[in-house]
């Protein structure tokens, strides 16, 4: 192919059909004066028929039937046993963190309130943040696993972190 | 009395399943893997329906988006697997040469196809044997049309390259 000669991706959106029907006989009358062009072009139409070679095989009727038997499981439902297994233990941990927030009260003073509440807050902040990202995650049609272990773990990351810092700023009652 | 909601599953899967599981077979290689690629595209549809998510009019894309994504990580593991049609297998001794000769361009097409990148066995697959335009294309594979019209010049270049032998074999013949 030479300097005046088209690109070769017009050749391929030729045979793809993607060429408005103008431009596609200007390209058909180069290729009919143009070795090179008309070779190439003879060349991607042999590829494509080439892989014609593999037909589409027919669907085994065992998976039909099995297809068909999907439908005897209820619909929606969960969105998958693994993403529910996930969301069950972030759910989990993070209700336990809520609860831990609350319980490690200073015995005898009131002052802890003001900042165990605020953690269970957070706590249910997190809870609600987790959710979202794996419905955002669910309906972006990731890979639900992948996303739901990922978001599981930040979230059991916060947590852990936030119960570290709990562990420290609430001083235990037998050490007073 | 029929379920509006199973009737409308069935008819998908009556609809959609050969498209589904030829996708799957082509991506994977293996007839065991489409079949069960196909079993969870459908179970994903099911439940996204019962969701009153319904993909409706997109219920192709859906499908086929889903069976892409599940084939992504099988594609080379199990290899010519694939029962019908594939050269693989023997050949019953009174075959026609002319049809063991059809067999063994079948295969090496399978094989180049199933050698190309997953990106590039993507579009092929979904241009030369679903016969999608390139932007229905970027709308299952969440693709600009440039991206598709890019990697299909390139996937074209690769099987040209992977297919010499054979296309040289086929033009004298
Ligand atoms: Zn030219």
């Amino acid at each position: 192919m030479k300097g005046r000669c088209p690109a070769e991706g017009k050749w391929h959106a030729l045979v793809d059909g993607e060429v408005p029907a103008a431009r596609a006989a200007v390209l058909h009358r180069h290729a009919a004066r143009c070795t090179a062009c008309g070779r190439y072009l003879a060349e991607l139409r042999s590829l494509g028929r080439m892989l014609e070679v593999c037909p589409d095989v027919p669907v085994p009727p065992r998976l039909t039937a099995s297809l068909l038997a999907l439908a005897d499981r209820a619909p929606g439902g969960r969105p998958g046993p693994a993403v529910g297994q996930w969301l069950v233990v972030a759910s989990l941990a993070t209700t336990l963190f809520a609860v831990r927030a609350l319980v490690p009260l200073p015995v005898g003073t009131t002052g802890g309130w003001d900042r165990a509440l605020p953690a269970a807050f957070e706590a249910l902040l997190t809870l609600g943040r987790t959710g979202r990202l794996v419905t955002e995650a669910l309906s972006a049609g990731r890979q639900p696993l992948e996303w739901a272990a990922l978001t599981a773990s930040v979230g059991l990351v916060m947590l852990a972190r936030r119960l570290a810092e709990m562990w420290g700023r609430f001083p235990r009652g037998e050490e007073r | 009395m029929t379920d509006p909601l199973r009737s409308r599953f069935e008819a998908a899967v009556h609809e959609h399943q050969q498209a589904v599981f030829n996708l799957a077979r082509r991506m994977t290689g293996s007839d065991h893997a489409a079949e069960e690629i196909a079993q969870e595209a459908f179970l994903r549809l099911w439940r996204a329906m019962g969701r009153g998510v319904e993909p409706g009019p997109a219920t192709r894309a859906y499908l086929y988006r889903t069976a892409m994504n599940l084939g992504r990580d099988r594609g080379r593991r199990a290899r010519c697997e694939l029962a019908g049609g594939c050269a693989a297998a023997p050949h019953p001794p009174e075959e026609p040469e002319a049809k063991m000769l059809r067999r063994e361009l079948e295969w090496k097409v399978r094989e180049a196809v199933l050698a190309l990148p997953t990106a590039y066995r993507r579009v092929v697959v979904l241009r030369h044997y679903h016969g999608l335009t390139y932007e229905e294309i970027g709308a299952i594979l969440r693709w600009p049309v440039s991206l598709v019209r890019n990697r299909l010049f390139r996937a074209r270049r690769r099987l040209r390259q992977l297919l010499h032998g054979v296309w040289k074999e086929a033009g004298e013949s």
